[in-house]
This record gives structure tokens, sequence and C-alpha cells, in this order.
């Protein structure tokens, strides 16, 4: 299968995950509309569409896995019939710990957003306090077992890269400074996700480990830019920033970064005056009921 | 180095843009005159206190955000799939001379998209004023995002 096929199937399956996704949104409860789910009495009839939904966007990561993997081996592009050939595995040996790392990642980072959604809800006063609790626990515990398990396992995903890749990280570059730090921050990590599940009622290990995530997404986004830095300097590629002719877009940019204020402003405004709005409590009623104030 | 490029047998490169893009103009001028509609008839509502027309407003909000900012959102990103598949280097050079615009561009995008779930979630929850800006808000700045 052509990978132009599978590159373009992003698009399709994409359109279909977030229709599943919403329409499993529409079945359920919601705080904000005020309203309650027919399927709120039925959980079990989630699982299938919620199946279905992760399977989506688990196919969408690993399509993008395989082009990231690609688009690391520029010397296989040119080959006649490359691209004619099976791609939805490009080095298998080494796109699927690459996919685990990208999955077990962007978990972690659920897992925070679900604590931090679990936060929310307790200051909002949306649920009762246990829970909100119970939100946070949950959030904790899918984000903590993938940190401990990305700690250990990093190493050797590290190792299994090729070793102009690890020559590049290694190298000493401001880049790869920040990526290193961002290695640190993973046993921070560990001691604050540790006492954040021991006193899931301290927001100040919920509030640190995030931090500590956000610098090491920082640090690897870094890597990445440190090893395509390398990489297009390769001798048969031949690029360097500072042989690239620049030709300046001054108005343009000055425009660009004006809007960029005013919709960083509007956008802000918007948030705090919904924030600000109060929260309707979800009650129970029969669906179909027309909605308070409607 | 030279790209590859994508040419579907019997179909062409050309046509598969025109194609998505066709999909994309339809739903995106249908979102940005829904966006203009929403604010009109919403304060056509608050103006003469229709409780019925707001109703309506509201329930058509729920469509327009859903085939907007799900369809109409990912097939402009399908777009950029598309013209990177069948002319990478003419893409190149576009992004070389108009990213700003696009730039520009997107920040209306992003105002868009927050007025308009704001707005939504704001019926029953915000003050009236406030409510009202939300839709005339995410009107202009989704028209604006469509002149860029």
């Amino acid at each position: 299968m052509d990978l132009g096929f599978v590159w373009f199937a992003i698009i399709p399956i994409l359109i279909v995950a977030f229709y599943l996704a919403y329409f499993l949104s529409y079945r359920l409860g919601n705080v904000l509309s005020q309203r309650l789910g027919r399927w709120n009495l039925h959980p079990e009839r989630r699982l299938l569409p919620s199946a279905i939904v992760a399977v989506l966007f688990a196919g969408v990561a690993w399509i993008l896995t395989n082009n990231h993997m690609l688009s690391v081996q520029p010397e296989a592009w040119p080959v006649a019939g490359q691209w004619k050939q099976n791609r939805l595995a490009v080095t298998p040996a080494l796109t699927v710990p690459r996919y685990a790392h990208n999955l077990g990642g962007a978990l972690v980072v659920t897992g925070l957003w679900i604590a931090a959604a679990g936060w929310w809800r307790r200051w909002r006063g949306v649920d009762p306090p246990e829970i909100s609790a119970i939100i946070v626990r949950t959030g904790l515990w899918t984000a903590y077992p993938l940190i401990v398990a990305a700690a250990l396992l990093g190493p050797v995903f590290l190792f299994s890269l090729p070793a102009e890749v690890r020559d590049a990280l290694f190298r000493p570059h401001a880049y790869s400074v920040l990526w290193w730090l961002g290695l640190a921050a993973v046993a921070a990590q560990l001691a604050l996700g540790f006492l954040a599940l021991r006193q899931p009622q301290e927001f100040r290990w919920f509030g640190g480990l995030t931090a500590g995530v956000a610098v090491t997404l920082v640090g690897m986004l870094c890597g990445r830019e440190q090893v395509r830095l390398a990489f297009l300097g390769r001798e048969w590629i031949g690029f360097s920033l500072s042989a690239w002719a620049v030709h300046p877009q001054v108005s343009s940019l000055v425009l660009f970064a004006v809007l960029l204020v005013v919709a960083l402003a509007a956008s802000a405004w918007l948030l705090w005056i919904s924030v600000r709005a109060p929260g309707a409590p979800l009650t129970l009623r029969s669906v179909g009921e027309p909605r308070p104030g409607a | 180095m030279e790209y590859p490029c994508f040419e579907i047998r019997g179909f062409g490169g050309g046509l598969l843009i025109a194609v998505v893009a066709i999909v994309h103009v339809v739903i995106a001028h249908f979102a940005v005159g829904g966006g203009v509609f929403m604010a009109v008839a919403h304060t056509l509502a608050i103006r003469n206190n229709d409780a019925l027309l707001l109703r309506y407003v509201r329930d058509h909000a729920t469509f327009l955000i859903l085939f907007a900012f799900v369809a109409g959102a990912v097939t402009g990103v399908g777009i950029w799939f598309t013209i990177g598949l069948v002319s990478p280097a003419a893409t190149s050079r576009l992004i070389h001379n108009f990213v700003w615009g696009w730039a520009a561009e997107w920040c209306f995008f992003l105002i868009e998209i927050v007025a308009g779930y704001v707005y939504y979630y704001g019926f029953g929850r915000l003050p009236q004023r406030q409510h009202l800006a939300c839709v005339w808000i995410w009107a202009s700045s989704g028209s604006r995002s469509s002149r860029s």
C-alpha cells in the first residue's frame, strides 16, 4: 500500500473518531449543558464506541510514528520503488518501541489532564469532594505507572536508537542540554508522583508533577530538533541554516504578532467569563425534559 | 533532494486537491455564514424576547459546532495533507511565501473556536450581554478568518 494513501487516511480517520467521540459525549451527561445523557444508566453501551475511538486515535498515532521514522531516514526516499512498498511499518524494530514511547507519553499527559479536571471540579464545587478525589486519583493512577515504565524502559529505548541519533543527542549543544534536563526531570517526577498518590489531597504534589512532565516534554522537543538539525547537516544533504537565503517579510510578521496578541487576549477574556459564570449543577431528570432556563 | 509525488492512477493529483478543497470550502462558507446568522438570530431573539427563536439558536449552535469544528477544521488540514502529497515542492514554495498570512488566519481561527465553544456552553450560564458578545466575536472572527 502506498504511503500516500496511509498518510491521507489520517483525515477520514480523524473525522470518524471525532464524531464518534462527540456521539459518546452526547450519550452521557454534561454539567455545562445541564443535561443527563441516555447512557448514564447504561455504562456497558459505552464500551464498543469507546474502544473504536481509542483504536482510531491509536491508529493515527501509528501512522504519525511511521511517518516520523521515515523522516529520519531520508536516504530511503530516493530509492526506486520504495514508495510502493508496504509502509504500515517502517523499520519495525525501531518503530514499535518508538510507538510505545509515544503512546505511553500521551497517556501520562492524559492522566494529568484527568487529575487536573478533578482538581478543577473540586475548586468549582461541581461534585462532592469524594467524587473529585476519585477523579484525581484515577488520573494519577493513569499517569504514574507509565512514568515509572518510561523511567525503566526509556534507557533501553535510548540505546536501541541508531548511533547517529544518539551521537546527535549527546553532542554538546543548547538543545541537547535541554534534552538532558528533560530526562533529569523524570527523576523528580518519580518522587513527586509517589507523593501525589500518597497524599492526593495536596495540590502541590500534583502541580510539581505536572511541571516536571512539562519540562520533560520541552526537553523531548529540543532533542528532536537537535536530531533534525544534525541530520540536515549531513554531508550528502548539505543543508545548513546559515547558507539558506533569507527574505524577511517584516510587515507580515508584525501583522501576525499583533493579531496573535489580540487572539490570545480575546481567548483569555472569553475563557475568563466562562470560568466566572456559575457552573450549572447536574440534576437527575428525565431525558427530553427541557433544560432549566430554556 | 527531490520529494516523491503522489498520483492516484486514473484520478490524478489535481482532482484529489479539488475534491478535498471543494468539500472544505463548502463547509467553511456555511460555517462563516452560519456564525453571522447565529449572531443576528440571537440578537433578534433577545430584542424581541423570543424564547422559541432562542431555543432554535441553541440547537442550531450544536449542529454548527459539530459540523464546522470537526468536518470543517479537519478537511482544512486535509487540504494541506493533499497538496503536500501531490506537490510537496509547490507546497514548500507556498509556505515560504505566505506563512505569516496563514499564521494571521490561524489567529482568527483560534478566536473563532474559543468563542464558539464558550458561546455554546454559555446558554443558561453567561449573562445576556456577555453571551451576545461571544456570538458576535464568533461571527466576526469566522468571517475574518475566511478572508485571510
